[in-house]
């Protein structure tokens, strides 16, 4: 169920529980004459492609009258945006995190705790450049060095996976500079969100 | 007769045996960069082909042999034309004709016909100034594996000549980069020593590196990533089964075969970070060898099996050291430079092989375990993944040609270079095998 939808069946099930409370009597009288009205605000957002909807013919004339309902959230989902950015750039031999980095850190570390579903694969990378197994381990050491940060901000260590791939998915081929610093991150994937 | 310039008229042979040898699946390209000063000449004469009704296959067995000998470096084949006879039985040998040419060396050679589906191949190798046979043999080949036959002659001729068992029947794993460099198949393959006969042995659209044969010749261990992270798999060559050994939480990589075949070393992430562990292939036990927050990897074995040499930063940059492989304080081996790893050691054990960075450049070095003396032995920018030949003659590893990785050899002295292009795309991780029962 995606996050429309889940929004809409919380308006429902409000809007149910709001009509029975404030429209009691009204409900009572209307279920004694006519049984067949005794949902009135199910029928107005059934979706029209929904097979199985049902539809109420009341023959009855008595108008239904009811308040508006203010959207209600029970997550701040709407406050929280997705982040920005998804990649995490080094520096050649480091696994420091640059300051300039911090706040993107950040943006994920509070997607993450505003959505306990979310769950992130935290891909460490490494440059072309030296022997492909020490390579691992320092794409490992660059994730575990994100993983560290989104943990002190306070992520559930159940939400994050760490992989590192080594020098093995370089997306820039030039043997210089130019390739191997767009190859020295980190990728943050979302395999949830 | 004139004499063309030995190199020139050598490499215009290897090329012609290369488009006259039967299609393989790979172009194979050696191109000898550097040869070595003390070669020795040595005449191969063609064999006769004495197969009645029967036309030659593309296999020219003399032309192999010829190739094999130059290619290891120690020797020196004397142009064709030059010759002033063609003898293939050694009753029609002059040998003055071969002293004048000054060399030593003839290899005469014929090719018989013998039961359905074999050939009878009759080889002698003579010294000219002796006039005595130093080797002689009759070998029935199967049609199907006229190479081998060859092969097996080459190392006769190398092992009676040299003293040194040749490794012509050997043969060498790699890994092979091909397709869409976004989306590519990665392959891990065997082929002969020479290139020739590549086979797949594995292949996915996810990464395979850091092959390892086992002692035997029978498997392979090697790191793959088609789970999305990396685990280690051992495979029996022959079957094709595949066994996955180790898949803990982290990192699983650098398998490395004891010389008992017993146990694997590797390099695993588990704890936290990369320490060098022995797993017990038998009791399927794991022991964990360092311990510390550095990364730990790349071990390989001494051949006496008593220690392991592996990659560790524990002292800022990579470096080499050995442990014993029953624990205990590791002993750093490289000083020079701030970038050393990736160690193979000799089938000696006296020498060990292994990746150095001078000035940026990643590059093929050579120890001396007993002096500790380094010598830098290739010219590359990006060198990687040196490995000895099971004689210890030539190590292979992988290198750079403008955007395509290929496979190159350097003798230990540095005196012989040769690069082996043997497959479209990118290749690299090569692993020489050991001898074959």
């Amino acid at each position: 169920m995606n996050l429309i939808q889940k929004i809409c069946t919380l308006l429902i099930v409000l809007a149910l529980v709001n009509g029975c409370s404030s429209n009691k009597k009204k409900n009572a009288q209307l279920m004694e004459e006519t049984p067949a009205a005794s949902n009135p605000v199910a029928a107005p957002v059934t979706s029209p492609a929904d097979s199985g909807a049902e539809t109420f013919s009341t023959g009855d004339e008595t108008a239904i009258s009811g308040s508006n309902l203010e959207a209600e959230a029970t997550q701040p989902t709407e406050t929280v945006p997705f982040p920005s950015s998804n990649t995490i750039y080094f520096e050649f031999d480091s696994s420091q995190i640059n300051d300039s980095f911090s706040s993107l850190v950040e943006e994920h570390a509070a997607y993450l705790n505003a959505h306990p579903n979310a769950h992130v694969s935290i891909e460490g990378h490494a440059d072309e450049r030296g022997t492909r197994e020490y390579n691992m381990g320092l794409g490992e050491r660059r994730a575990n060095a994100v993983f560290r940060m989104l943990s002190l901000q306070g992520v559930p260590d159940a939400q994050m996976t760490v992989v590192s791939y080594g020098e093995e998915k370089p997306v820039a081929f030039g043997h210089n500079e130019t390739s191997w610093r767009l190859n020295r991150r980190v990728e943050i994937v979302y395999t949830r969100r | 007769m004139n004499r063309l310039p030995t190199r020139l008229v050598t490499t215009l042979l290897l090329w012609a045996a290369c488009i006259f040898m039967a299609p393989a699946q790979a172009t194979l390209t050696i191109k000898i960069t550097q040869g070595s000063k003390a070669a020795l000449p040595i005449a191969v004469v063609p064999f006769s082909w004495e197969i009645p009704g029967v036309s030659r296959t593309g296999v020219n067995i003399s032309e192999i042999i010829e190739n094999d000998l130059h290619t290891s470096g120690a020797f020196a084949p004397v142009e064709h034309n030059a010759f002033l006879s063609l003898p293939h039985a050694i009753e029609d040998v002059q040998y003055e004709d071969w002293r004048i040419l000054g060399t030593s060396n003839l290899v005469i050679g014929r090719i018989m016909a013998a039961e359905e589906g074999f050939v009878e191949i009759r080889f002698r190798l003579l010294d000219t100034i002796s006039q005595k046979q130093l080797a002689g043999k009759s070998l029935i080949a199967p049609t199907s594996n006229l190479r081998r036959a060859a092969h097996e002659i080459s190392n006769i001729i190398y092992e009676q000549l040299t003293g040194q068992k040749g490794a012509f029947t050997t043969r060498i794993a790699y890994v092979a980069v091909e397709g869409n460099r976004r989306n590519p198949t990665y392959k891990l393959l065997v082929a002969d020593a020479d290139g020739h006969d590549p086979q797949t042995i594995f292949k996915y659209h996810e990464p395979v590196l850091s092959p390892d044969w086992s002692p035997d010749g029978r498997k392979l261990a090697y790191v793959s990533m088609e789970q999305n992270r990396s685990e280690i798999f051992v495979q029996d060559l022959r079957t094709g089964e595949r066994e996955k050994i180790s898949a803990f939480k982290g990192i699983n990589g650098a398998p490395a075969w004891s010389p008992n075949g017993k146990e694997l070393a590797m390099a695993l992430s588990r704890s936290g970070n990369l320490e060098i562990y022995i797993f017990d292939l038998e009791s399927r036990g794991l022991r964990r060898l360092t311990q510390n927050l550095a990364i730990d990897t790349e071990p390989v074995w001494t051949p006496d099996g008593k220690s392991i040499i592996f990659t560790s930063d524990r002292s800022g940059g990579p470096q080499l050291y050995r442990v014993d492989r029953r624990g205990g304080p590791a002993e750093r081996l490289t000083f020079e430079g701030r970038y050393n790893a990736l160690a193979d050691i000799s089938p000696d054990g006296k020498k060990m092989a292994f990746i150095h960075r001078e000035k940026g450049r990643y590059q093929v070095a050579v120890m001396d375990l007993a002096t500790r003396n380094m010598l830098v032995l290739t010219e590359g920018r990006l060198d990687e993944s040196p490995s000895f030949s099971p004689n210890g003659s030539m190590i292979i590893y992988a290198t750079q040609e403008g955007n395509k990785g290929i496979l190159a050899a350097v003798s230990p002295d540095g005196e012989i270079k040769e690069t082996l292009t043997i497959q479209k795309g990118s290749v690299r991780e090569p692993d020489w095998s050991p001898f074959f029962q």
